[in-house]
């Protein structure tokens, strides 16, 4: 007994070390699976004043840069607008609301990214939620408290999105492979479908969070397996996910119903 | 100014300097210098080495917090105190025992290289567990050497600025 207190007591720290990384390695790996993530809410509860604080100094310095985005985002939902209400693309859609937020901390340089908003349960926000900009998808809610909620980013590896050529009805499931910020890659899209570079990928609205022909990207790359019946296709988002400011909540009405039916179906 | 408070001066200025004014992701850029990193060079070299780990946990913890990092600059920040006192011996070698090491006695170079050595470490151990993918391996050596350059010019600047004239 005296030998192995000895023994640790030489080698503490080692052994303080090898404690220590174990922990911090849990953090990683649980930062890695969201839906284990408590350290995440956690922080964001307890951080958010920090964070609102921080966006507003930094704020104060961009005010340039935000009115260039609005003006970006106005001129970009207009000629939306004008282009949809010709095309009735909308019609076939549920028709959905959205509740205005700001971003005030992204990450995009893990594999595992999220996303920190300043508006939660209060402004209506709920889990689950999908979280869109003027341009695109920016990722879903997954913990939330009165005044901030946390999203998991498009760019987090366990996020994967329904989606669909606007062009037809190919749907497939767009996923980040940590590469590049701007590079998504949708698979499951079979080879009988008609793909081009350059085709528009819009939300396939197959499910509760996101209603359909909401923006994703365009084709960037082509590729077509010998060992398969799917494509790989490169997509270039919309949305340049290392800018984000302005987002929005996607209020779907009946999203409870609808949730429920896709789970009487599985 | 005693040792431990010009030590937490030291901790709060080069926090509060990371989060608020070297944040990429709010600056829009790729990178940028990781200048908390210089605290374990800062931390007396006397400290029991388990103490010094204790340290850059809690530093590591803090930084993950505010930047949201879930862990990454824990462990990298671990692996370097862990490794410091082989990296100060490979900066100072010519001194006998690092007990007797009297970091302000011995040159500036030397203090240069020590802080570079505990930048390259502590960067490489952060990129490797960020993209925990070999595949990555080549944006890995690129972000890197892109993020250590910026922190060791900026570490190396600070460290002109704050040296005391003998």
């Amino acid at each position: 007994m005296q030998k192995l207190l000895n023994s640790i007591l030489r080698n503490r720290t080692l052994l303080l070390f090898i404690l220590l990384l174990a922990l911090s390695l849990r953090f990683v790996d649980r930062n890695h699976n969201y839906q284990r993530s408590n350290f995440l809410a956690l922080n964001n509860a307890a951080l958010a004043p920090f964070f609102e604080a921080r966006h507003q100094f930094f704020s104060y310095f961009k005010l340039n840069q935000h009115n260039q985005q609005l003006l970006e985002d106005n001129q970009y939902l207009l000629k939306k607008l004008i282009n949809e209400q010709s095309q009735a693309l909308l019609l076939d859609s549920i028709p959905f609301e959205v509740i205005p937020a700001q971003v005030i901390r992204n990450s995009i340089q893990l594999n595992y990214n999220h996303i920190t908003l300043n508006a939660g349960k209060k402004s209506g926000l709920h889990k689950e939620m999908g979280i869109i900009s003027a341009k695109g998808v920016i990722g879903i809610v997954h913990s939330i408290n009165e005044e901030t909620s946390s999203v998991i980013s498009l760019l987090n590896k366990s996020l994967s999105i329904n989606a669909k050529l606007k062009k037809s009805n190919h749907f497939g499931s767009l996923h980040w492979n940590g590469d590049s910020p701007n590079d998504m890659m949708l698979s499951d899209v079979p080879l009988a479908a008609s793909v081009q570079v350059g085709d528009t990928i819009v939300t396939g609205g197959m499910s509760a969070v996101f209603p359909k022909y909401i923006n994703l990207g365009v084709v960037r790359e082509v590729i077509v397996p010998t060992n398969d019946n799917y494509y790989q296709l490169h997509i270039s988002l919309f949305q340049d996910m290392t800018n984000l400011d302005y987002v929005y909540g996607v209020v779907i009405p009946k999203a409870e119903t609808i949730k429920d039916m896709i789970i009487d179906n599985e | 100014m005693s040792k431990p408070i010009s030590l937490l001066v030291w901790f709060l200025a080069l926090v509060f300097a990371q989060v608020f004014m070297l944040d990429p992701i709010m600056l829009g850029i790729q990178y940028a210098p990781l200048i908390y990193v210089l605290l374990f060079v800062l931390l007396p070299h006397q400290w029991e080495a388990w103490v010094v780990l204790l340290v850059g946990f809690f530093i590591g913890v803090m930084v993950d917090l505010l930047f949201l990092s879930g862990g990454i600059h824990t462990v990298a920040s671990l692996i370097a105190c862990f490794t410091r006192p082989l990296l100060m011996r490979a900066a100072y070698r010519d001194t006998i025992s690092l007990r007797d090491l009297k970091i302000e006695n011995e040159s500036f170079g030397s203090l240069c290289l020590y802080t570079l050595l505990i930048i390259l470490v502590h960067h490489f151990f952060l990129f490797t567990v960020m993209t925990a993918s070999w595949s990555k391996f080549g944006w890995l050596l690129g972000a890197w050497g892109a993020n250590s350059i910026l922190t060791i010019m900026t570490c190396f600047l600070l460290l002109v600025l704050t040296q005391k004239t003998k």
